[in-house]
């Protein structure tokens, strides 16, 4: 098809585009191109650079490297708002919207037909906001708050809102994460129809089986560079999956080889509300136990309820053998459990408090006396962790929001450890990290299971649950979909029970 | 993401090795602070004397006293607007207690209970009932205010013993150095122990975590709702010890008394550079903040400005105090 083109212009072409986050590249020369009516699917793993690629789009970062043309024309956006005014519309995976406003409100946002004398013209909003909904096939009164809407609704209202303001490329920033399989008809329904009025998409998801039915072609990215590109056609499953995780693994994992206890943690048909339903899965002293799945599929809330901190509905959970009932995170460390939550700026860490405070934060009681605190004892335990866990920082002083991603994590993780729990629940530990300091976790996870902890990592990166863990639960749609042993791990085997039908 | 934040941290390496102390907005505070006691002591000439000190001891005590409990409250980053009827009302309990015939130590103990189950109240309606600390605060500061009236039936109590008002108004002679207004002591009794209890303590730790990262600290095991209802207490209490002071500086208590005097001291905090956010301030800079107002009320009384600039230029030095923090904030990068 490219090639019956010949010389007409692309609808968008990103050539050759490099960034480099002080000194640290990210994207390498990456390059793709959209045409009008088209979508093309961007996939791989997390932290490959696709959000990154988009944010150069919307003119949140500035490429180091490289050119955007949009048709004919050199496109450099400066902010958000030359790539909103050139009509490129990211619709993000959280929804910014105004919930407690209606439809049309939320759709004309910022540009609300007004009379005379300012006021809002409801007539003509409701008939606007009409039409805009027939395009995106939604059928809901335009008075509708959007509040009552299904999450799947309310990306159509958002895509609704990129139609409105005349957009030529709209991207879709893994819409369909948080959606259920109905839902998930409906938004690929809408995609198909808004080809044919000429917008391009790009489609950027985990999801291969949506990627197969809704994308014309795929660019696969890894590690920063834009690996390949073929026509939905020419891919299939295998190849698609073989090209986002490709990557030498052996001296990656130095996966040891520990002789494994007694079961410290075991979960039976745990439920929480409708996050989650009937996990079970066991983990042993010296294990480590991987939970895979998509974005979404409900792996945070396992952890966090088994940490007390969302709540438990049904089924049983045993530490040490004895039933437990998870209380409040507090009860869950007192009882030797800890969890390193999977966003470190929201949960894991007090961003403009030193890295000695945060360290401190769960062993309060233990660096005091009569509950005064001994400024040498945090001191003392500041510094050795810093140098154990090797974060690099100018003192134990330092605002841990100064640190580099994977040097915040190492201090989520000093505190952790210090308190001696014998339960490890990590969440995402190596998200925003980069390749040196991710070996150094790996290590470190590796030491904690060596000393009999029992370790429950969730994470996206399967390369990573492939080369650290004993067993692999992988999760589906909020439900256990099969679990996996070490002896039959394989890249292609998780990506199929995680993604796949 | 974490590129980002690796992208600011060698232009803020000199601002981050720094302590706490030397926090911009406490040096420009100190300043201005010297600035006016500088033009004060040259304009007018009983600023320095010993008397007019002691006056000024005497009026920011009470301020003193209030603002203590709201540094705690603030730094989780809620806020008590119900001190200043907290005040009104302890003042008419201990007022009758005192009446009823009870020993000045019973009614001295009324008063602070009464401020501590208005905290309580404000604390549990805030963890337990999950409500927002700027309304439950507002609602209290309103209930409070109508049993302030409606308990004594609307009459100001008064005529106490000597001995009750000296706490108020009192002097206490020290062999050998000197005399010291006894209210101004028991507030800096209140400061130096909220000092040390926010710097040195686990409590104090765990109320900065909580304002600092309410979720972060919940993950790490901080008891988050203990935290937050302890410090609407010492709020509550400590405006009951206020009401106590101001009953024995007028000998006599008021339903109507101590009206607007949390703005006095969330004032006095936010100028001390607490942020309303949470996380951030200190007692040092609370007493400073008390300070700055109680001189410049001082220098305003003593330059017989009117009372409607006074007001004026009590919102302009609160308006120039949040400046400078969100200029500091910006400069931060946050």
């Amino acid at each position: 098809m490219e090639a019956l083109r010949g010389a007409a212009p692309h609808l968008l072409e990103m050539d050759r585009v490099s960034k480099a986050f002080l000194g640290v590249p990210v994207l390498h020369q990456v390059s793709l191109s959209l045409d009008e009516g088209e979508v093309l699917g961007v996939v791989g793993e997390n932290g490959a650079g696709k959000s990154t690629l988009m944010k150069i789009l919307a003119g949140i970062y500035r490429p180091d490297e490289g050119t955007i043309k949009l048709g004919s024309e050199a496109f450099a956006p400066h902010k958000p708002r030359d790539a909103l005014n050139a009509g490129i519309i990211v619709v993000h995976q959280e929804l910014s919207q105004f919930p407690d406003q209606t439809v049309a409100e939320n759709i004309f946002a910022g540009g609300l037909p007004r009379t005379a004398v300012g006021t809002v013209r409801r007539g003509q909003l409701m008939r606007d906001a009409r039409a805009v909904l027939d395009q995106v096939g939604l059928d809901i009164a335009p008075s509708t708050r959007i509040r009552s809407l299904s999450l799947a609704q309310r990306q159509l209202v958002e895509i609704g809102r990129a139609l409105s303001r005349r957009a030529r490329v709209i991207v879709l920033d893994e819409p369909t994460a948080t959606l259920t399989s109905h839902e998930v008809r409906i938004l690929v329904a809408t995609v198909a129809r808004l080809k044919k009025t000429g917008v391009g998409i790009i489609f950027i998801s985990h999801h291969l089986e949506e990627v197969f039915e809704i994308c014309d072609r795929v660019t696969v990215m890894r590690d920063g560079y834009s690996v390949e590109t073929r026509a939905v056609q020419d891919w299939t499953e295998e190849t698609l999956v073989r090209a986002m995780v490709n990557r030498p693994i052996s001296s990656f994992f130095p996966k040891q080889d520990i002789r494994l206890g007694a079961a410290l943690l075991e979960v039976e048909n745990l439920s929480s509300g409708e996050r989650f339903a009937d996990v079970s899965f066991d983990v042993r002293a010296g294990e480590i136990y991987g939970i895979a799945g998509l974005v979404g599929a409900g792996r945070t809330e396992i952890l966090k309820t088994i940490f007390g901190a969302l709540p438990m509905t049904g089924g049983r959970i045993r530490v040490d053998g004895k039933g437990y009932i998870p209380r409040s995170p507090r009860r869950s460390l007192r009882d030797g459990m800890v969890l390193t939550p999977e966003d470190r700026k929201a949960e894991g860490l007090i961003l403009p408090f030193s890295i000695r405070q945060n360290i401190a934060l769960s062993t309060l009681k233990a660096l005091a006396r009569w509950g005064i605190l001994s400024s040498r004892a945090i001191q003392r335990l500041a510094n050795a962790s810093i140098e154990s866990l090797r974060i690099r920082a100018t003192s134990a002083s330092q605002e841990v929001r100064r640190l580099s991603g994977g040097n915040q994590q190492k201090v989520v993780l000093a505190r952790a450890i210090t308190a001696s729990p014998r339960i490890f629940l990590l969440d995402e530990p190596t998200r925003g990290v980069d390749v040196g300091a991710k070996v150094e976790v790996y290590n470190l996870i590796g030491q904690l299971a060596a000393k009999g902890a029992a370790v429950v990592i969730v994470s996206s990166d399967l390369l990573e649950l492939l080369g650290l863990c004993d067993r692999i639960g992988v999760m589906r749609a909020r439900r256990m979909a099969g679990e996996v042993d070490r002896a039959e791990f394989s890249q292609d085997r998780l990506m199929s029970l995680a993604a796949v039908g | 993401m974490s590129t980002e934040e690796k992208a600011e941290a060698p232009a803020n390496r000199a601002a981050a090795k720094g302590p706490r102390f030397g926090d911009f907005s406490e040096i420009a505070i100190v300043l201005v602070f010297a600035a006016i006691v500088l033009y004060l002591s040259l304009t007018t000439s009983v600023f320095l004397s010993a008397a007019n000190i002691m006056a000024i001891l005497v009026a920011t005590s009470l301020i003193a006293v209030v603002a203590c409990g709201q540094t705690f409250v603030i730094i989780t980053g809620g806020i008590d607007l119900s001190s200043g009827s907290v005040v009104a009302l302890s003042g008419v309990i201990t007022g009758l207690v005192l009446h009823a015939g009870f020993p000045i130590w019973a009614s001295i103990g009324a008063g602070i209970l009464v401020g501590l189950a208005c905290g309580l109240f404000n604390g549990l309606s805030v963890t337990y009932l999950n409500m927002n600390p700027f309304i439950v605060t507002l609602a209290a500061m309103s209930m409070a205010r109508g049993l302030a009236f409606i308990i004594p039936n609307g009459q100001t109590i008064f005529g106490f013993d000597d001995a009750f008002d000296s706490i108020g108004g009192g002097l206490w002679t020290i062999t050998g150095i000197g005399r010291a207004p006894i209210a101004g002591v028991i507030s800096l009794a209140a400061l130096a122990i909220g000092a040390f209890v926010l710097k040195k303590t686990v409590f104090g730790s765990e109320v900065y975590s909580v304002g600092g990262n309410r979720e972060a600290a919940m993950i790490a095991g901080i008891p988050v709702r203990r935290t937050q209802i302890l410090v609407y207490a010492i709020s509550g209490a400590l405006a009951g010890l206020g009401g106590v002071i101001l009953t024995g500086r007028l000998d006599s208590a008021q339903p109507i008394a101590a009206t607007g005097l949390e703005l006095n001291a969330i004032a006095a905090v936010v100028i001390g550079g607490a942020s309303l956010f949470g996380g951030r301030g200190s007692m040092l800079g609370t007493i400073l903040g008390v300070l700055l107002i109680g001189v410049i009320n001082n220098g305003l009384t003593l330059h017989n400005v009117e009372p409607f600039w006074v007001q004026f230029i009590q919102g302009a030095v609160i308006f120039l105090a949040v400046l400078f923090d969100s200029l500091n904030q910006k400069r931060r990068g946050a």
